[in-house]
């Protein structure tokens, strides 16, 4: 295993800058989706499907996905060399919190391509 | 070193209004992204089939359920709108002290407001 790779993926002000970007690209898809699920009744299943079914909505979803784990394991990488000194026990909890982006991640992806 | 004096006694400091929205946007990040698993699940089984949808709507109205959606729910407003106020302060905009504890007021009193409206309506 890497271990800068783990520790530290790229500089602290190339995390800083991912940071913001990332942040804005969220609210901006926050703000789109929350203005199309008001026009969209998605309270059954044909309505939550067919909402789905749209080749954008997929798409914008699943870039989100990404973007937003991104954007936590930086953040994850942060708080977890703020609290746990031993760097033993840190590099097995933020190998733990990346299995889990990268479970969740296959999963989101399988459903959202399908 | 741990010979050092601790002067810092921390239950005689009352922590500042932007200190607090900082330490809660920091714990409704770690909030989220532990809760992240429980909506990645939501959302395949709501989409795999009908059947599936109607038990996932069941799941999701038990009471437990609703406390962590209630949890979730402000995580989500908390982080997004302190996360906006950490944007103006990179652009220099609110830097000053009364400008700065104005803001976070406005964070705290906007992601609990919008909470209960959201929790209202849905």
């Amino acid at each position: 295993m890497n271990i800068k790779w783990i520790k530290e993926p790229f500089g602290g002000m190339t995390q800083w800058v991912y940071q913001r970007f990332t942040a804005l690209f969220m609210v901006v898809y926050l703000l789109v989706m929350g203005i199309l699920i008001l026009n969209h009744s998605v309270f059954d299943y044909a309505g939550w499907i067919s909402f789905f079914d749209s080749w954008l909505v997929r798409f914008g979803t699943l870039i989100f996905f990404y973007v937003m784990f991104f954007h936590a394991w930086i953040g994850i990488l942060h708080v977890t060399e703020d609290y746990i000194k031993n760097f033993t026990i840190r590099r097995a909890v933020n190998f733990c919190f990346l299995m889990m982006i990268i479970y969740q991640l296959l999963i989101l992806s399988f459903y959202l391509i399908k | 070193m741990s010979k050092q004096p601790k002067n810092l006694n921390l239950f005689s400091i009352r922590l500042p209004l932007p200190a607090l929205v900082s330490i809660l946007h920091r714990l409704s990040g770690v909030l989220l992204f532990l809760l992240m698993p429980f909506l990645t699940w939501a959302f395949y089984s709501s989409i795999s089939s009908g059947v599936n949808f109607n038990k996932t709507v069941l799941i999701l109205n038990t009471w437990p359920v609703q406390i962590i959606k209630l949890f979730f729910i402000w995580a989500l407003i908390h982080h997004l709108m302190a996360g906006l106020r950490h944007l103006l302060l990179d652009l220099q905009i609110g830097n000053d002290l009364i400008v700065a504890r104005f803001s976070s007021k406005t964070v705290l009193i906007i992601s609990f407001l919008l909470t209960a409206i959201v929790v209202y309506l849905v």
